[in-house]
């Protein structure tokens, strides 16, 4: 056979790729790149009399990182952020599993459309219903009161947060999880059987092993909801502790300090991007490193 | 025989309104290469799933030894089974593939585990390979892999779902050879699943044909080959004539059927009444092939016809013959012999045969 191999051109730009491309690229530099850079910019400005000046000194770095209610700020966020990220993956993967293995493709379907129906309503709408839920005279109080029971005080503290933590990331991070165990092979699960390997054992050791892309970047997409919501925090939580959200609006607010908002801002997306890097490299991380 | 290593009592699987297999009846003995031949769709697969305890019969009984299995969930069974997708683990390197089952046994401590499946690793010939993860291998690595996950329990019972299938064909024969002799050192029972007729003869001591979700023929490759029980198996294996006519004489002096092209003799009994429908079967290479020209040979039976084509596979030739009456045969003769008769498509040939080559199958 003669075949000779096609000539190495200089890689051409796909114009039909750049076209498609485009509408999302330059939505993204426009609202997300241009903001950033502007964001990161802002930190070093000065607010003299409640008024923004553009400058360039290090002081509102100096001054959030040096108080003590920004390191308390931080790990409280990102500590809440963690438990979210736990938690709602516990409580999303048994009903991913049943929908994925067992349940019938009919009974998936109407599960998928009732797990999509929340995004229809406002995350905010969900938050004021959990208050009539939570509240001193709401809902549970007045069942426990029935049952007897003294109330139980949820509104206002970090539990109430993370209920509406779980109600912002619960339909998403089960959807990821239903995609990624539907995925799982089922073969895979048969010769674990077949050499052994009882059914519950089985979830750990093949299935959980086989999702795991869809379980790590479910948990982290909690952790990025959780760790940035402002809603639940402020009116679940009553902003007690403040979260980082929190202390954003609280700049703002009182004395109109946008830089340091931004210094807090910036530590917020840079702890993001962080956990995102190091939660890809978790998720695709390769087996069998020999050669 | 004695107490079989594993007895199909009238099982029987259906999904719904659609049956897999109908009622299979079969004895293993201990030490045996069985190999579940057919079709797809005929229900070999699923039977052997029925083996692994991954489906449960919907009627029937299966038994190890005298043991009956329907309720014996899959993973308290001991029949590991080697698969066509492999079903290797991704997430597991390669020796912690061959180390899972040993693991859930916990018959040996870590250390133990660890030289057993290096052990098996080493026989199969990829010792080599222990550290590396799956997607680093080739289908026949992968294949070693899987064999040696299997074999590292030292089963009494090796299942095998079409294992060489994803091979490409050079491996395969090496693949079988392998199999043959691990078989053969291992004393283990191999039931073994498989499309391909090549396979199955190579390999295995006894062959079940199924078609349908039923047993066509049960019988050693010689049998089947030289002796296909129905007209499906014939089909199957494409190694015969099949000429179909009405049979006129059954007795003591044999079985003659008449079709258009004469009267044939057949030495075999058979169940079949004077005046039904019957078809001889004649192996494609027990017949001779001569120049119509030439003189006959007494005390052969014989049709003519006209070269139609001729196959080379190898050392042997297949030669289409088109018969008078609009049917044709096929003989497969040594290249040389061939090559004597210097024969041209159209040129006028006799295919004649002895009486006890052929045999009597149902219509």
């Amino acid at each position: 056979m003669d075949v000779t191999p096609p000539k190495r051109s200089r890689p051409r730009i796909d114009r039909f790729a750049v076209f498609w491309a485009s509408p999302s690229l330059v939505w993204q530099v426009a609202f997300f790149v241009a903001p950033l850079v502007v964001l990161v910019w802002m930190t070093f400005w000065r607010v003299k009399n409640f008024k923004l000046e553009q400058d360039f000194i290090p002081d509102n770095w100096i001054r959030i990182f040096s108080s003590g209610f920004f390191y308390d700020a931080f790990l409280y966020t990102f500590w809440m952020a963690l438990v979210a990220a736990v938690l709602i993956t516990l409580i999303a993967f048994p009903a991913a599993y049943a929908l994925a293995f067992i349940a019938s493709p009919r009974t998936r379907t109407l599960a998928i459309v009732a797990l999509i129906t929340p995004f229809f309503t406002s995350y905010l709408v969900r938050i004021y219903s959990w208050q009539i839920i939570l509240a001193e005279k709401g809902i549970i109080n007045g069942v426990l009161g029935l049952a007897g029971i003294s109330p139980v005080n949820i509104i206002g503290t970090s539990t109430a947060t993370m209920v509406g933590y779980v109600t912002l990331a619960l339909p998403l991070v089960l959807l990821i999880q239903l995609f990624s165990l539907s995925m799982v092979d089922k073969r895979l699960v048969e010769a674990a059987y077949n050499l052994g390997c009882g059914p519950l054992k089985t979830v750990f050791k093949v299935v959980v092993p086989s999702a795991r892309v869809g379980l790590v970047i479910g948990g982290t997409f909690a952790f990025l909801f959780a760790f940035g919501d402002y809603v639940s925090p402020l009116f679940l939580g009553g902003s007690k502790p403040p979260t980082l959200s929190i202390l954003i609006t609280d700049q703002v607010k009182s004395g109109n300090n946008w830089p340091r908002a931004a210094v807090v801002a910036v530590v917020m997306v840079i702890t993001l991007m962080a956990t995102l890097t190091v939660m890809s490299a978790v998720a695709y991380r390769r087996r069998g490193g020999a050669r | 025989m004695s107490v079989p290593i594993m007895t199909l009592d009238k099982v029987r699987k259906s999904y719904g309104d659609s049956v897999a297999v109908h009622s299979i009846d079969l004895e293993i003995a201990k030490g045996e290469f069985i190999a579940l031949m057919g079709p797809s769709g005929c229900g070999k697969t699923t039977t052997l799933r029925m083996l692994a305890g991954l489906d449960k019969p919907s009627a029937g009984e299966i038994r190890m030894w005298s043991r009956v299995m329907n309720d014996v969930p899959a993973w308290e069974r001991d029949t590991p089974m080697v698969w066509q997708s492999y079903a290797l683990f991704p997430f597991l390197s390669v020796l912690e593939n061959v180390e899972f089952g040993l693991k859930q046994r916990r018959t040996t401590d870590a250390v133990g585990r660890r030289a057993k499946a290096m052990e098996w690793l080493d026989r199969l010939g990829i010792a080599g390979m222990a550290g590396r993860g799956i997607d680093q291998l080739s289908g026949g690595q992968r294949q070693r892999v899987a064999l040696a996950r299997a074999l590292a329990l030292e089963p009494e019972v090796l299942l095998l779902d079409e294992p060489l299938s994803a091979l490409d064909a050079h491996l395969r024969v090496r693949m079988q050879t392998e199999l043959a002799r691990l078989h053969g050192e291992l004393g283990i029972t191999f039931v073994y699943v498989t499309h391909t007729q090549s396979e199955a003869f190579a390999m295995a001591n006894r062959i079940v044909i199924m078609s349908e979700g039923r047993v066509q023929q049960i019988g050693t490759p010689q049998d089947i080959y030289r002796a296909p029980a129905t007209r499906f198996v014939a089909e199957f294996i494409g190694a015969s004539n099949i000429l179909s006519g009405t049979l006129k004489e059954s007795g003591a002096g044999g079985i003659v059927i008449e079709n258009a092209l004469g009267r044939f003799r057949s030495a075999g009994a058979t169940g079949i009444a004077v005046g039904q429908d019957a078809a001889f079967v004649i192996a494609a290479d027990k017949i001779a092939l001569t120049r119509a020209a030439d003189p006959a040979e007494p005390g052969l039976d014989a049709v003519t016809g006209t070269v139609a084509a001729e196959e080379f596979i190898g050392a042997v030739v297949t030669i289409h013959v088109d018969l008078p009456d609009g049917r044709s045969m096929f003989v497969q003769k040594q290249q040389n012999e061939v090559g004597r008769l210097g024969l041209a498509r159209g040129d006028e040939v006799r295919l004649a045969w002895h009486p006890q080559d052929t045999f009597v199958i149902p219509g």
